[in-house]
């Protein structure tokens, strides 16, 4: 049942790895633990999920952003502005 | 009355448009569905644009919620919509310029050179890993890069995902699969990549 670099490269793209039971994930750790290429590839698809995060984490979000967005749609959409709360306007 | 947007009753809730309600949803996922949006390649005033629409749909509709799925994956699939449209405008619009534009401009009347291609350093600011990404990501479809965004990023279920684009789990698998090696491919050719 030895898996060939094709076959662990396409199950570790599409996340079939993740989602797999323990033999087959246990099939690809072994195929990574002998072939250098794959080790590689994974690697750099990992990296790639991690720059995404970074780009686009909760972390990028600006508050003053999202507080005028929530302010703009809560007036918008229910015609009267932020009821309660102190508007700095 | 407190009550979290998990229980089942809340999405009686939205559906009866309780004002209270509505904004607790607004509130809840609205960083969310703003980065999302942004990282679906939309600049900053078009990524606000389609946050504030999918929230006033979200709002109008309210009543036909019928709380099947999560209120979040209602959400995304309303984004998931807008930002479709949207694009589709963009595409159309910008069919030429960009790309042919920005080669264009690289050479004189004569078909020289002017702006020679540079060398890609392999230290990237952050600035410029942006837009590289960006860069390997143009061609990619809203579907695609959404399938990438809510997995990657957001670090959703397959099944949400699978909802909120209407797709099967073996589409799904193809869909990431086809944007992790675009990335890969064209980050590699630009001489990026490393272990």
């Amino acid at each position: 049942m030895m898996l060939c670099c094709r076959e662990v490269a396409r199950k570790i793209a599409s996340d079939e790895f993740q989602e797999a039971n323990g033999w087959q994930r246990l099939g690809v750790r072994l195929h990574l633990l002998m072939c250098r290429h794959c080790r590689r590839y994974a690697v750099q698809l990992h990296s790639i999920g991690e720059t995404a995060r970074n780009l686009w984490g909760p972390h990028t979000e600006d508050p003053s952003t999202l507080e005028r967005l929530e302010r703009e749609i809560m007036e918008t959409a229910l015609g009267h502005p932020e009821g309660g709360r102190s508007d700095p306007k | 009355m407190k009550m979290s947007i998990d229980d089942p009753q809340f999405a009686e809730r939205i559906r009866a448009a309780d004002p209270e309600a509505l904004r607790a949803v607004v509130t809840s996922y609205l960083g969310q569905i703003h980065r999302a949006a942004r990282s679906a390649g939309l600049d900053r005033e078009r990524a606000e644009e389609v946050t504030q629409a999918t929230f006033t749909t979200f709002i109008e509709k309210a009543k036909d919620f019928e709380g099947r799925s999560h209120v979040r994956t209602w959400l995304f699939g309303i984004l998931y919509h807008k930002i479709r449209e949207t694009r589709r405008q963009l595409q159309q619009e910008r069919q030429m310029d960009e790309i042919d534009d920005a080669f264009e401009k690289r050479f004189d009347a004569k078909g020289s050179w002017v702006r020679p291609p540079q060398p890609v350093d392999v230290q990237l600011y952050a600035s410029e890993i942006r837009e590289l990404f960006e860069d390997c990501l143009e061609r990619v479809s809203t579907q695609q890069r959404m399938a990438f965004v809510l997995r990657e990023v957001d670090e959703l279920s397959s099944d949400e995902v699978c909802k909120i684009l209407n797709i099967t789990h073996t589409n799904l698998g193809v869909i990431i699969y086809r944007v992790r090696n675009r990335l890969r491919e064209c980050l590699e050719a630009k001489g990026v990549e490393r272990e």
